[in-house]
């Protein structure tokens, strides 16, 4: 990250599209173009969308911050939608809908869940590594191939999902 | 659409570019690449092989992107979620054959996951593991079986006095009966009133040391089984590669040893004294019911649906309340350890008040666990208590009824009551008989799945020994990550000759302390070979390997016990004198001497008592004692003050004369007399020399000493 910039702002940075669906990243003074960059929230759960990590990849593939947008809003409306598309691209999940069943098996949860991308069935190792708070009241569901799975809010399930889910996901 | 020919690679992806669920194929021929969606919002598109100059995964939260390098700039082309991670390594290994004109593979890249049974799908807990589900209950049970025919002799003993148990307890209701019929109502014969009394005595003293000898006898071959269980298992642990250790955490593998092994224990406890007892009983029980009257006995069924029923709906609806309270202990007693060990630097930032805000969320929450669970109980006992009642009350009254017409004699009325008293409480057991089963079966499965892990460090079928090594070290094309998508040491190669002192420098994650855990055997490599004095060292079991490497870490071990005990770990009939002297080139004898128990100073939990310097010379002499030919340092003096440094840089340069060193050093000022340095960038050699000729270099070992010189100007400025 360069130390002279303590924030990237509309003032030192310009962010606009560029080929393959990717951002471009203009560093104004340093006059510097970087290709092809992606962003990372710094605090992905307490305040996703503020404090927004750039970085670029090196051509040995090696990735390096460019700085950070400490305020996303002081942006323009399509610099803005840039950042959010290009920072949604890096967090990916299912989001739970409803819980068909859970049935244990020899350490092993079988989820069948209907999510916003349909209908899905999953094994999560029966272990509380794999079943993390987000939020007050949610839960993310890593399965066993490291893929995500989010119970916004554990409280507005059903009774009777609530009651299965909890038979299991006790903590 | 245009018809692609010659197609070399062909598989799928489940995402679009965007994070919608999508079908979009990947097709490689010999010159083309393509990206054809059948859904999704990607647009179709293809390059010319020769035109991508290099291919990566890069993986973000949830899913990864498959991109590809055109004109030095990475592009992600095709994003897909973790589940087909594999494949996608798979495809960029067959694509770079392609280029080459080595051969490749299509099937490879649609072969099942490793994590999944290739046979029925289901999950393993790590790759390569036996299938849990094709594992059958039976062959459970099976080799359950066979871990307790060591004990067989004493089992059938078990077995025996239990059944004698069974008819003993059976038979003071009978003698209540003749007591009553024969003796006190109709008085027919009141000389049997004395010995009548003596069998009951006999028969309660009897079942009473029964009782003692099966009891004894199922807990000390419980406590049998689950010691030889533990020792095999702290076996296979020992025998297990570290990548084992990188998969499971230490408090699962801990849980194995206590609570899951215990389940053996309490499977044989519940198999003498629990549902086999319980099976007698009723089996007993119910003969001498129905042989006394059969219509009365009939009665006694009626609550038997609702005892079963309410049981099975207690158990599951209280089962996993449980689960809640042993939570709530044990998220207790992690904050309570948390807080205590670091209760120096609560303090000192004042934190008292929110620690204990803290503490009462975690006490309140257990104590509302445990409320919950007590209240059900407390609600479930009594109510079962009274379904036992029902049953004698209907006895009671249709019993009560034939003996006032002359059906049946007061005696035997007595002796059904007394029977039913005994008949529930084991159908109460024998209803929970599923769910004990289960938590046994699963306690088992956890149990074999250790014993049945193969180490990922294949040893050699052939133990040869070696006598000495003479410490020549070659790596060769070696290629090596911890996880195998994403290597850390990639076609790194060098020499090291005997005698030689070798650095190795690099930034942080270059791959420094992996070359050490290879050339150490602790994980085995994936490409390429290492050879030592020319021996590949798949060859060389890792144990004879180990007996000539002595390792100093930057993070000193040390064990419970004496010092003397620490320096001699890896000697342990090592003399009074070797381990002095020993302690003495590792300067550590001073301060050892200072303790009032000398080298028999008990060191606490990982050398509690001495400081980081004084820990790390203790390690030091360990490894000089065991006068190893090849002497690694890996960082050892990063974590001590300078004085202590100094200290333990003369007792390092005594310790690697003769003896081929590698010393991985953050300060390079170590290294300048090292006859050969090997500079590491993201996993690759990228300049090996002297200090005089890699600062004629001025690459990147030239840099890093710029640095730490202009680092130490400024120490030096601010001191002055």
């Amino acid at each position: 990250m360069n130390p002279k910039k303590e924030y990237l702002t509309p003032e030192n940075i310009k962010i606009f599209k560029g080929e393959f669906n990717t951002i471009n990243v203009y560093l104004v003074e340093e006059e510097i173009l970087y290709k092809g960059v992606f962003v990372v929230s710094c605090f992905p759960i307490s305040n996703p969308y503020n404090f927004i990590s750039i970085f670029y990849q090196k051509e040995t593939g090696e990735v390096e911050e460019i700085g950070i947008i400490k305020d996303i809003s002081i942006f323009s409306e399509e610099e803005k939608k840039l950042i959010l598309e290009t920072l949604n691209k890096h967090y990916f999940s299912y989001e739970i809908r409803r819980i068909i069943d859970i049935r244990w098996k020899f350490g092993f949860l079988l989820f069948v869940v209907e999510t916003d991308k349909g209908e899905r069935q999953f094994y999560l190792k029966w272990e509380r590594s794999r079943a993390i708070e987000i939020g007050k009241r949610g839960k993310i569901l890593i399965d066993i191939f490291e893929d995500r799975y989010v119970i916004p809010d554990v409280q507005k399930l059903t009774p009777i999902e609530k009651n299965l889910f909890t038979r299991f996901i006790y903590w | 659409m245009e018809e692609i020919k010659d197609i070399k690679l062909e598989t799928e992806t489940d995402l679009d570019i965007f994070g919608n669920t999508a079908k979009i194929k990947i097709i490689v021929t010999p010159d083309k690449f393509y990206v054809i969606p059948e859904q999704g919002l990607q647009e179709k598109i293809s390059f010319d092989l020769k035109r991508i100059e290099g291919f990566n995964i890069r993986q973000t939260v949830g899913s990864a992107f498959f991109q590809i390098k055109i004109d030095g700039q990475y592009i992600d082309i095709l994003r897909f979620s973790n589940a087909n991670r594999y494949k996608f390594t798979r495809l960029i290994t067959q694509i770079q054959n392609l280029k080459a004109g080595l051969p490749f593979s299509n099937e490879i890249l649609n072969q099942p996951h490793p994590l999944l049974c290739p046979k029925c799908g289901f999950p393993l807990q790590t790759e390569g593991e036996k299938c849990q589900n094709c594992l059958q209950q039976g062959a459970i049970l099976l080799r359950v079986f066979s871990l307790l025919s060591e004990h067989i002799g004493w089992i059938f003993i078990i077995f025996f006095l239990m059944i004698i148990g069974v008819v003993l307890s059976l038979v003071p209701p009978r003698i209540t009966k003749i007591l009553v019929d024969e003796v006190l109502t109709t008085k027919k014969h009141v000389d049997w009133l004395p010995y009548l009394v003596i069998i009951l005595i006999a028969s309660e003293f009897i079942r009473a040391q029964i009782n003692m000898l099966v009891g004894t006898i199922s807990t000390s071959v419980g406590t049998l089984i689950t010691n030889s269980l533990r020792k095999k298992l702290f076996e296979k642990l020992e025998e297990l590669s570290l990548n084992y250790y990188d998969i499971n955490s230490i408090g699962t593998i801990m849980t194995r040893f206590s609570s899951d092994v215990e389940a053996f224990h309490g499977f044989v406890t519940q198999a003498g004294q629990g549902f086999l007892l319980n099976i007698f009983m009723l089996i007993g029980i119910g003969i001498m019911l129905f042989s006394i009257n059969w219509l009365l006995a009939l009665y006694v069924m009626i609550p038997i649906p609702f005892v079963i029923f309410g049981t099975l709906i207690f158990w599951r609806g209280v089962y996993p309340k449980y689960f809640k309270v042993w939570d709530s202990q044990a998220k207790l007693s992690t904050f309570l350890n948390n807080v205590l060990s670091g209760i120096k630097t609560v303090k000192a930032f004042s934190q008292e008040e929110r620690e204990f805000k803290r503490f009462t969320f975690y006490a309140d929450n257990l104590k509302d666990t445990v409320r919950t669970v007590n209240i059900n109980i407390s609600v479930f006992n009594p109510l079962m208590t009274f379904l036992f009642g029902l049953g004698g009350l209907i006895v009671w009254y249709a019993g009560g009824k034939n003996v006032l017409e002359g059906k049946l004699t007061l005696g035997e009325l007595m002796a059904f009551l007394s029977y039913i008293g005994m008949f529930y409480t084991p159908l109460t057991h024998l209803t929970l008989l599923s769910t004990w089963f289960s938590n046994f079966t699963t306690a088992s499965h956890r149990i074999f799945e250790v014993l049945d892990t193969e180490p990922q460090v294949k040893e050699p079928k052939k133990v040869v020994k070696i006598a000495r090594l003479k410490g020549e070290i070659e790596f060769k094309n070696v290629s090596f990550g911890y996880d195998p998508y994403q290597p850390i040491l990639k076609n790194i190669s060098f020499k090291i000759e005997p005698g030689e002192t070798v650095g190795i420098v690099g930034k942080s994650g270059s791959g420094k302390t992996t070359i050490i855990n290879l050339l150490c055997k602790f994980y085995d490599i994936q490409e390429g070979e290492i050879l030592i004095d020319g021996k590949n060292i798949k060859e060389i079991t890792s144990y004879e390997l180990r007996k000539h490497i002595g390792l100093v870490l930057q993070e000193p071990f040390l064990f419970r016990g004496t010092i003397a005990e620490n320096i001699s770990y890896g000697k342990p009939d090592a003399t009074f004198e070797e381990i002095i002297n020993a302690a003495k080139i590792a300067n550590a004898h001073e301060f050892i001497m200072k303790f009032p128990n000398g080298y028999d100073t008990l060191l606490g939990e990982r050398g509690a008592g001495l400081s980081g310097g004084e820990k790390q010379r203790i390690t030091i002499a360990r490894a000089i004692l065991c006068d190893p030919p090849i002497l690694i340092l890996d960082e050892a003096t990063s974590s001590v003050d300078t004085e202590s440094e100094k200290k333990i840089q003369d007792a390092l340069s005594a310790l690697w004369k003769g003896r081929t060193t590698i010393i991985i050093a953050h300060r390079l000022s170590t290294l300048r007399e090292a006859d050969k340095i090997i500079v590491i960038d993201n996993g690759r050699v990228v300049e090996i020399g002297n200090h005089m000729e890699l600062m004629e270099k001025r690459g990147i070992y030239y840099n890093l000493i710029v640095m730490q010189t202009q680092l130490a100007s400024i120490d030096g400025a601010l001191i002055k």
